[in-house]
């Protein structure tokens, strides 16, 4: 029986997946259709495929009204047809990418163990098992990994100091709580591949000695939360997790757990406090949630991706992970594209690629076929680059090195239409209302940002007010408690350092 | 010990100090808001900011631990720019209402600022305002001023132990409050107000009264309870205007419970500032000669076992003993200070005090609770018992009725056959006390204030030496008086002598007409009625039960208006001062006695405060251990007997009301209004 | 639509309590924290309560909650005014939500706020006089692609503008429920006009980008 692939990604349910396929098993009732992950090819979606002797042939995307057309051009056999692309794998926007994290995203079923199992699952929690907890760390250790949340903090050392805190309990909190505008990695491999996140956060457990993981879903994502209940279940019943992992004498089990519309529990203490039920206020560091996190237990908080990626990385090994990358950000990096870009969607690939070639070669400039203005690299806390700074790597440091940041590795794309000052205010305006409170600087910096912007693009004392938005800024960089507070300035004094036209314009109209 | 730099200085401190702390050791002032010693840590304020070298921005040094080798600059420009930011932004929203603050003069933000505030804001915009929030009758609320530093939310759930306060919304929109609108039901709440570092809560009584620097500041002692609560008289001309916490570690820490604090409108209320004669069925006024002649000519003339003597609750060391060597030197053995009927013996001391001291709370492990809601009857013991809870390893059991207890208590059943079975072995929480490494046992005032009080008290005894609660290292055998007087009138022996009639004794014999001259000293809290025919005089200051029954009013003074002697329930001597002269005619208590007398024919070898205290001294030699504990050795006491099958009861109906002075304080009747326990907290169905 | 502080008071229920099938919900929920820690269980009872009450949580409800988890009712205020998601007074049956995080705004997310607000002739966190609307403002939806967005309860509607807001305000009225997805003349999610883009990708260096 032919094999036909419609994506179960929210991307492609929420253009019309669901009923493609309910079409397509009416029109081939002979055929299988399995509910696969998105490739991240999201203006494709539907992407439709199809299993050929010659591989698997994508089409995209596919409205219900087509499929009566494709299926009478031979969809079947992979035959040629408007929506054909071709071999999924030689299309070029996923043939340039490396694929590790993201390598079974869009290929497998999801929601089918074997599936995972037949295409490398497992492999790493296996290989953790067999090395032992010290090595294991080791292993990540040696392969670089860092935080992919944003923080970029080495994966491997982190779990090393859980391991060897002193608890009662410890635990795996993997933080699915994907809020930055622009991003959803964390959403597709939860999507598209649950096992992978399980299986990250199984060895985690394993590797530290912690017996019970949450995963903090933000509410926004349905599916996703749809998804990894149904893989735990899954998991659960094969022996995945429980009392006895992989009948290797471990014990692991996940929850889900559902936040409630806060940006800031994205925060890793703040995700915590979530957890146990108050207030997402940031914690004070110290105590380091690897010492004190959940419940006062020692604690290993990482971003889905981070989880994601460790099973590819003890399956085949540290060296072949840390060959990819450059300089301290080794291994790959699903980038985001989104806003005014032609191609948007998830680009997975080492570090090292330029912003240019992500933004102009990989997203095809922007959609409106205007010229890029300017780039926002990171989320809404992160730095806004003009075309000038496209020569920058994608790698940790040289964005810092430039006063910007990778984050999680999502790219906003504006055209030359843009207004700067606004965009300044906007940082502002999202950090004043996702602010939790809790510390003087954010809590007040933020509203008085917006306002004190306001001033400048009503024109009023232009000069002072860039001084006092310069200070202002300086106060919530060094003030504040948590990232909130500490990076809204950076798209504020980008824009205005990189774009300071947009900041006198509204001067020299009123005045 | 780690080491660590500051300003240059190397400084060596405990491992577990923050900077703050190591700052504060080293005698460098940090500004802070947010952060308090006895609270937990929230780093939010953001104004302690220090810079710390390799460290990539500054750190909150309150919420940092020091390591060895940091090295630290608290006034570096880094540092002082962060606290200027800092500053600068709480001051855009502050109202900077300072001159109808009642704040001023003694609030952080105002002091910090003047070292961190600029002249003039930069920001024109409108300053963020909230609505006015109603905390109750004590506490007042001015929102709008607030800086989030949320002292008073940590200080309600986690030493009050009773959270009311919280933060709702989020960000800007953020508000410190009850969120649906309510009374502040702790009776602790008071100390929020010298918590908050602005003024977001002031009291509410004291509200526009003075200004801080206009206040004439007297160190001396709580009275309202037994806990010797160390406490600040401020006043201005001859009115304490307000009453605040003063800082010892070892009794109240820095706490001052509610009725101690906001007592002080009682001190102008229903005062007995002259002396009253009662003729024709009625009081009238007069004159000090007429009314001490009057006094000494009934005194003088009844035969001795036909005259008494009651102290009340309040009375200073002093007076009362001045008291008991004028009945004395009448040859009157009729003495009782335990106006509550409590059956304590005065020969053993430690059978009613408090033998591990109050900071002894904080080594036991298993406490159990006899007759006793500490919450009502000690509310700053009660806060150490809930901060011993919250640091874990301790387990509470209770004998008594239900009530709402701030920590968890198990509750063992309501009355004395629960501790009959413990002392026989026939009860499974006697092995929780005997595994214990410090069982303590704190006892009420109200299990011995019944006619079964010796039976008690033996079998108490008995418990806590089968459970090991007494050794040469450790004494967690504990009586929780209430009464301020009550050990100080115990260790002067204000009790009964050879053949001589205690308070049922003395009760029964004035109505039975056996007892033809009653003197009260402050005493109120008993039923006067039973004094039948016999001719009273009151010595006190308040119009009250007393007074209202009394033949001849001589007034004395409050606990403000004298310089007297308290002994805690730990056993401690305070000394409390004068801060206002007595209203009127009213005099210092040891004066009017000294004056009565002088009027009996037989004048105290004493005329001045220091000679009494001398002879005081000759006599009682604990009371030269001004401010301590006096060690105090551990005999059998109690009397086996039967006990009876009724329930404990606890001495206290209302909180706010237990004395002449409270009963005539405003503020207190407001709150006992407002602030009675809801009956059904009382149902028995919690915990 | 939090952040209720006590100001407008709304009619509240006198008493709430969760149907039999939603305390076995509850049980289940607080069961998959450690023993002592049920206060973990605080936001998804908040939701189950929110749920089962017309998509709203009254104050009975945060207070049964509180009893249900042993906390004081004011640690459950305190969260239920900090997450967004929870409505504390009640809202319409069809419920707005238009997303003006980056990408939806740079797209246009005012226009689509400015027809619901002139269509409905009330403002953010405002429900119309008849009951049927209520219009909040929320952060990213996740729906970058089809920006902008406008979340009709669990439908998105996509690539609005400000006359295709106000048509399907209108269809909404009318009581029909217009597909979900795009509202122009895009195949889903490709490119307007047409999915062009592979033919035009410049990915052997022949391109001028930077």
């Amino acid at each position: 029986m032919t094999r036909i692939f419609v994506p179960r990604d929210a991307a492609a349910i929420a253009v019309g997946a669901d009923a493609v396929a309910a079409a397509l098993a009416e029109a081939l009732p002979g055929a299988t259709i399995i509910r696969n992950g998105s490739r991240g090819l999201a203006w494709l979606e539907p992407m439709v495929e199809v299993e050929t002797d010659r591989g698997r042939i994508a089409y995209g995307p596919v409205s219900v009204a087509d499929v009566a057309g494709l299926v009478a051009a031979g969809l079947l056999c992979g035959q040629a047809h408007p929506l054909c692309h071709g071999l999924t794998e030689e299309i070029p926007f996923l043939k340039r990418q490396t694929r590790l994290t993201f390598a079974r995203c869009g290929i497998t079923d999801p929601l089918s163990l074997a599936d995972y199992c037949a295409h490398g699952g497992y492999r790493g929690l296996e290989r953790a098992i067999g090395l032992g907890p010290d090595d294991t760390i080791e292993e990540l250790v040696k392969s670089g990994l860092r935080g992919r949340g944003g923080a970029g903090f080495p994966t491997g050392v982190k779990w090393r100091t859980v391991q060897q805190a002193v608890g009662p309990r410890k635990y795996v909190v993997c933080n699915a709580d994907e809020g930055d505008s622009g991003t959803f990695a964390d959403r597709m491999i939860m999507e598209g591949d649950p096992f992978v996140v399980i299986e990250g956060m199984t060895i985690a457990g394993v590797a530290t000695g912690a017996t019970k993981g949450y995963l903090y879903i933000r509410s926004e994502y349905p599916h996703a939360i749809a998804t990894m209940n149904a893989a735990i279940t899954l998991a659960r019943g094969a022996g995945y997790l429980g009392a006895d992992v992989a009948g290797r004498g471990a014990a692991f089990d996940i929850e889900v757990r559902v936040g409630a519309g806060a940006y800031v529990c994205g925060e890793e203490t703040a995700l915590l406090e979530s957890i146990e039920g108050r207030r997402g206020m940031v914690r004070a560091k110290p105590p380091l949630p690897a010492h004190k996190g959940l419940f006062g237990c020692p604690t290993v908080i990482n971003n889905v991706i981070s989880l994601a990626s460790v099973p590819a990385i003890l399956g085949k090994g540290a060296e072949f992970y840390r060959n990819f990358g450059l300089g301290r950000s080794r291994g790959t990096m699903p980038v985001q594209l989104a806003g005014n870009i032609r191609q948007g969607g998830l680009f997975e690939a080492a570090f090292g690629m330029t912003l240019g070639a992500l933004v102009e070669e990989i997203g095809g400039g922007t959609a409106t076929g205007r010229p890029v203005r300017a780039v926002q690299v990171g989320g809404p806390l992160g730095a806004y680059f003009p075309p000038a700074l496209f020569d920058t790597p994608f790698d940790y440091e040289a964005f810092a090195a430039r006063d910007g940041l990778i984050g999680h590795g999502g790219i906003v794309v504006f055209d030359d239409t843009v207004d700067m000052a606004n965009q300044a205010r906007f940082a502002m305006e999202f950090c004043a209302i996702e602010s939790c409170g809790k510390c003087t600087p954010c809590r007040i910096g933020s509203t008085r940002g917006v306002e004190v912007i306001d001033r400048i693009r009503r024109g009023e004392g232009r000069e002072k007010n860039l001084a006092l938005i310069d200070e202002l800024c300086t106060t919530m960089k060094l003030g504040s408690l948590c990232a909130l507070g500490g990076f809204t300035p950076y798209p504020v004094l980008s824009a205005i350092r990189h774009f300071r036209e947009d900041f006198g314009v509204a001067e020299q109209e009123t005045t | 010990m780690p080491k660590l730099t500051i300003n240059g200085t190397e400084v060596e401190v405990p491992p577990g100090y923050t900077i703050l702390q190591a700052c504060n050791q080293a005698g460098i002032e940090v500004p802070h808001f947010c952060f308090h010693q006895r609270l937990a840590i929230a780093g939010n304020c953001r104004m302690c900011l220090v810079e710390q070298e390799k460290a990539p921005k500054p750190v909150a040094s309150c919420a940092m631990p020091v390591a060895d080798g940091m090295v630290v600059h608290t006034n570096s420009p880094l540092a002082q720019k962060a606290r200027k930011g800092v500053m600068e932004f709480l001051l855009i929203n502050h109202p900077l209402d300072c001159p109808i603050c009642d704040q001023g003069g003694e609030c952080d933000l105002q002091d910090e600022a003047m070292a961190y505030g600029k002249d003039r804001g930069r920001y024109q915009e409108a300053k963020r305002a909230v609505r006015a929030k109603d905390f109750g009758p004590l506490v007042k609320a001015t929102m709008t001023r607030c800086i989030h530093c949320t002292r008073c939310i940590r200080f309600a759930a986690d030493v009050a132990g009773v959270p009311d306060l919280g933060g709702t919304g989020r960000g800007e929109n953020m508000e410190v409050g009850t969120y649906v609108e309510k009374a502040l039901t702790s009776e602790l709440s008071g100390n929020m107000i010298d918590l908050c570092p602005v003024g977001a809560l002031t009291s509410k009584p004291y509200a526009f009264e003075a200004r801080a620097w206009e206040l004439r500041k007297t160190e001396s002692i709580d009275v309202v309870d037994a806990v010797g609560t160390n406490i600040r008289l401020d006043a201005r001309g001859q009115a304490v205007l307000r009453i605040l916490p003063r800082v010892n570690e070892d009794v109240n820490e820095e706490w001052l419970s509610d009725k101690g604090r906001f007592v002080v409108d009682g001190l102008l209320k229903r005062r007995l500032d002259r002396p009253y004669i009662r003729r024709n069925g009625k009081l009238v006024e007069a004159s000090w000669p007429e009314a001490l002649t009057i006094a000494a000519e009934r005194l003088g003339k009844a035969s001795a076992d036909r005259i008494a003597a009651i102290a009340g609750d309040l009375c200073d060391v002093e007076s009362m003993l001045a008291l008991k060597e004028v009945m004395t030197s009448l040859g009157s053995t009729n003495l009782d200070c335990r106006q509550d009927g409590a059956k304590t013996p005065a020969a053993v001391r430690s059978s009613y005090i408090f033998n591990s001291a109050i900071a002894g709370i904080d080594k036991a492990d298993v406490v159990l609770l006899i007759g006793t809601n500490p919450r009502q009857e000690a509310p700053v013991i009660n806060a150490r018992l809930r901060k011993r809870y919250l640091k874990g390893g301790f387990k509470a059991g209770q004998i008594g009725p239900f009530f709402d207890s701030t920590f968890p208590v198990t509750a063992l059943g309501e009355g004395p056959a629960v501790l009959q079975a413990l002392v026989e072995g026939n009860h499974a929480w006697l092995d929780v006390l005997k595994s214990a490494q410090n069982p303590m046992i704190i006892m009420g005032s109200g299990a011995v204030a019944r006619a079964d009080g010796l039976a008690i008290l033996d079998l108490a005894c008995r418990l806590a030496d089968a459970v090991g609660a007494v050794r040469e290292d450790w004494n967690g055998f504990n009586v929780l008086q209430r009464a301020a007087s009550r050990v100080g009138g115990l260790d002067i022996g204000f009790v009964p002598g050879p053949g001589g009639r205690d308070l049922d004794g003395i009760l029964d014999g004035a109505s039975k007409g056996e007892v033809e001259v009653v003197y009260l000293l402050g005493a109120d809290e008993f039923d006067v009625s039973r004094l039948g025919n016999a001719f009273v005089i009151y010595q006190g200051h308040h119009g009250d039960a007393g007074a209202g029954r009394a033949d001849i009013v001589l007034p004395g003074a409050a606990y403000t208006e004298k310089n007297g002697t308290y002994v805690n329930t730990e056993g401690r001597v305070q000394l409390g001062r004068l801060a206002v002269y007595p209203p009127g005619e009213a005099k210092e208590d040891w004066r009017v006695l000294r004056a009565l007398s002088e009027h009996l024919g037989r004048a105290l070898p004493y005329d001045s405060l220091p000679q009494l205290r001398q002879h005081m001294l000759s006599l009682f030699p604990l009371f030269a251990q001004v401010d301590d504990v006096v060690a105090t050795a551990w005999q059998d006491f109690g009397v086996q007997g039967p006990v009876s099958g009724a329930d404990f009861a606890y001495p206290i109906d209302t909180y706010y009301m237990t004395d002449p002075i409270s009963r005539a304080s405003p503020t207190m009747a407001e709150c006992a209004v407002s602030l009675a326990p809801n009956p059904l907290s009382k149902t028995g169905t919690h915990g | 639509m939090s952040g209720d502080n006590g100001g407008n008071p709304v009619e509240q229920p006198a008493s709430f309590e969760f149907t039999p099938e939603n305390i076995a919900r509850a049980r289940a929920l607080i069961a998959k924290y450690p023993e002592g820690r049920q206060a973990s269980a605080v936001l998804p009872l908040l939701y189950l309560a929110q749920e089962q009450h017309e998509n709203w949580v009254p104050r009975a409800a945060m207070d049964y909650i509180g009893a249900m988890l042993d906390m004081a009712p004011i640690r459950v205020y305190e969260v239920a005014t900090f997450y967004t998601m929870f409505n504390l007074r009640p809202v319409g049956p069809y419920f707005l939500q238009v997303c003006t995080t980056t990408p939806c705004w740079l797209r246009g997310s005012d226009a689509v706020l400015d027809a619901c607000r002139s269509k409905l002739g009330i403002d953010i966190d405002e429900r119309t006089a008849d009951g049927r609307f209520t219009i909040v403002e929320v952060e990213c939806l996740g729906a970058c692609v089809n920006a902008p967005v406008l979340r009709v309860n669990d439908d998105n509607y996509e690539d609005l503008d400000g006359p295709r807001t106000l048509a399907l305000l209108d269809a909404l009225a009318r009581g029909e429920k217009p597909p979900r997805g795009p509202t122009i003349e895009r195949q889903n999610a490709a490119p307007v006009g047409g999915p062009t883009t592979l033919t035009t990708l410049r990915f052997d260096g022949g391109g001028d980008a930077a």
